[in-house]
């Protein structure tokens, strides 16, 4: 067991060494920025929107008569009493800043300039100012304030809220194990062309360079996970109020870690299997045909455990949960939408099992295939998988 | 299985599909030795070699490697290069060497500093990309990466092929210095000349059997040796005097030593005014008897 952990260690580094200095790698690493550079550039172009909005809220310039002036202003401050901050304040002058909103005419005819956005933003307030200063002026009429008070329109639960957080969860472990599973059998297919397979094969336990790869890509992921979390905290304090997000139901704390545990299980439930499949694959481009029908299965895995969310009682949700190769899925959903955590601990349990049977038949599915080594050993391989296979 | 004895095969059988690759090679490497196996193009020299190495499994058969029944056991004391060549090509030689090294067992820090003075003595350089270097280069890298751990057996599939003139003389004076600080050497070649230079013993496998197991001298004592006379006249009655097989080819007659020896012949042709000018008797090469063993077992010695 030493030597077989320690050959595989050695593997491991190798291959974790020349993932990470890879030009392919940092792509990898960077292919989140776009969509965040994306949003940043859209925050800049509304960010000059507000801009102009901000200049209008600083005041309309008020160029009227001083009589029309005095009505207008007198029924701003009664609407500015009763509706607060939507009523921009009027500030009379004859000497306009440059692009500064400007109310101009009588109250008979008002006149309005202003940008188009601000135009849009302040004709019914406006149109409200003029109605209370001729009302005022007509039947010296004053309506009666209406007392104003705030009810919760929220339902008793925060289920939806939480959904939000559930399918973030999802389609975050299904995105990345999506992409690592590419980078994991274009290794394998790179690991045959190179003819170095033969080498590895004589000089440690196949099994040895199964798990070596395997951590290897695991320990790639983390870091490209790490990298993406940390940009993903920056972009969420720069984009996101406070609250915004409601919390999951477990907490962020327990989340974050429910969801690496669970990114590493599903890692190695999906990566064995893309694993031994590379192996069989001679090529590149015969790997991305091995691994569709892959995909398509882990596609299904994601819909099924989608449905742990939005129906966590019903039987699809206890299906998604139980089926190894989307418990994962199923089960970060949960912890977004549920607190109890004891289901957690029988999933992980659950999961660990499968993967230490999914590795020993991807890594038979690999050794059968991996160096030709004849119909022999795949029909004897197939009985090897549950028991210890000695090379002798 | 003896102790004297580095690798010893017994009955190994491997089939792909319904071909027999190898079918019951049995073979004794002694420790310390430099051991050929012979064979012509498909005889099955890379498929044993691979069983023994535990690369593959036997279909049938045992193997025991420097005292080990399995073969893994014994990696950390043994070095192997693959006839398949294959580096990584962003690795630098000096990190090739080392990873080598570590795959064996072999510390990382003390693989790059052995990897470092190995590189210095062949002139070969520590941190260009291995995508950089020539073939030959690269090949004589993996092969100091087979012997960086100081291995007790070396296993070399075809290591001569690829490699130019001077290269080969190189490949040869590493394969002496390495067997004279005791290190077991076993590799396979279909080309008999380096074979005859360097081996103590040899096997020679054709259709996936041994056929002859000893000696240089004796796989070449086992056949005739050639006599070649030429005469002042190519024809005459003295003709009727020479062996059956005797063929003339540029003016020299050659045929195998007769059974009772050349004097009988000798005196019948010098009766009959032959007008003898040179007569030689050639020992068979190796590279005859090679030829007469594969043809005896049916194969193409191509």
């Amino acid at each position: 067991m030493t030597r077989l952990f320690r050959s595989a260690m050695v593997i491991a580094r190798r291959d974790y060494v020349a993932t990470v200095w890879s030009k392919t790698f940092l792509i990898f690493l960077l292919a989140p920025v776009l969509p965040l550079l994306l949003a940043g550039l859209m925050s800049v172009f509304s960010g000059g929107g507000n801009k102009d909005r901000h200049r209008a809220n600083d005041g309309i310039a008020l160029m009227t008569d001083a009589r029309t002036a005095t009505a207008l202003t007198g029924a701003r401050k009664r609407l500015a009493e009763r509706l607060g901050p939507v009523i921009p304040p009027l500030t009379p002058t004859h000497v306009p800043a440059y692009g500064q909103p400007r109310l101009s005419g009588t109250l008979d005819e008002p006149r309005l300039e202003a940008s188009r956005d601000a135009l849009d933003d302040l004709a019914g307030p406006i149109a409200l100012i003029v109605d209370e200063a001729r009302l005022d002026r007509a039947v010296g009429h004053r309506p009666p304030a209406v007392r104003l008070q705030t009810i919760s329109t929220a339902a008793p639960s925060t289920v939806p809220d939480h959904e939000d957080v559930a399918r973030g969860g999802q389609t975050a472990l299904f995105f990345l194990t999506i992409l690592l599973a590419g980078m994991m059998i274009s290794n394998m297919a790179e690991e045959k062309s190179n003819k170095v397979i033969e080498l590895l094969a004589a000089a440690v336990p196949i099994d040895a360079i199964f798990f070596g790869k395997l951590l290897a890509i695991l320990g790639a992921s983390l870091t490209g996970v790490v990298a993406w979390a940390s940009m993903g905290l920056v972009a969420a304090l720069t984009l996101l109020s406070p609250g915004s997000i409601v919390p999951p139901a477990v907490g962020w704390p327990i989340f974050v870690l429910l969801g690496l545990v669970y990114f590493i299980t599903v890692f190695l439930l999906w990566g064995a299997i893309y694993l031994g499949i590379g192996a069989q694959a001679g090529s590149a481009r015969e790997a991305q045909t091995l691994s569709m029908p892959l995909t398509l299965g882990e596609a299904v895995a994601f819909l099924l455990a989608s449905a742990q969310v939005t129906h966590p009682g019903n039987t699809i949700g206890l299906v998604a949960a139980v089926i190894p190769w989307s418990s994962p899925f199923a089960m970060i959903g949960r912890a977004a939408t549920s607190a109890a955590l004891w289901p957690h601990l029988l999933a992980i349990l659950w999961q660990l099992l499968i993967i230490l049977l999914t590795i020993r038949v991807g890594s038979a599915l690999f050794r059968t295939n991996i160096l030709k080594s004849g119909p022999a050993s795949a029909t004897s391989g197939k009985w090897r998988i549950f028991g210890r296979k000695r090379r002798d | 299985m003896n102790g004297d004895v580095a690798v010893r095969a017994e009955g190994l059988v491997k089939r792909f599909g319904g071909h027999a690759a190898v079918r019951g090679i049995d073979l004794a490497v002694p420790m310390g030795s430099i051991f050929g196996i012979l064979g012509p193009n498909g005889a099955g020299k890379t498929t044993t070699l691979r069983m023994l190495l535990g690369i593959i499994d036997p279909d049938e058969g045992r193997r025991c490697i420097l005292g080990h029944d399995a073969p893994l056991d014994a990696a950390a004391d043994v070095g192997y290069l693959p006839e398949e060549r294959g580096l990584y090509p962003g690795m630098t030689p000096r990190e090739a060497i080392a990873f080598m090294g570590a795959l064996r067992g072999l510390p990382l820090a003390e693989g790059r500093r052995r990897a470092s003075a190995m590189l210095a003595e062949h002139g070969l350089p520590e941190d260009r990309p291995i995508r950089t270097l020539s073939k030959g280069m690269a090949q004589l890298v993996q092969l100091l990466g087979t012997m960086v751990h100081k291995p007790k057996l070396i296993v070399l599939d075809e290591p001569f092929s690829g490699l130019d003139a001077i290269n080969q003389e190189k490949l040869e004076a590493l394969i002496r210095a390495e067997a004279a600080n005791g290190a077991t050497i076993l590799f396979s070649t279909h080309v008999i000349a380096h074979a005859e230079r360097l081996c103590e013993r040899i096997v020679v496998i054709a259709s996936g059997k041994v056929r002859f197991e000893g000696t240089a001298d004796e796989a070449r004592t086992r056949f005739p040796s050639r006599v070649r006379l030429s005469t002042r006249q190519a024809d005459g009655a003295w003709r009727t005097k020479l062996p059956a097989d005797a063929m003339l080819q540029d003016g020299v007659w050659q045929f195998e030593l007769p059974e009772d020896g050349i004097e009988p012949l000798l005196e019948a042709l010098i009766a009959a005014d032959a007008g003898i000018e040179t007569l030689a008797i050639e020992p068979p090469s190796l590279h005859d008897a090679f030829v007469a063993i594969v043809r005896e077992a049916g194969d193409d010695p191509a």
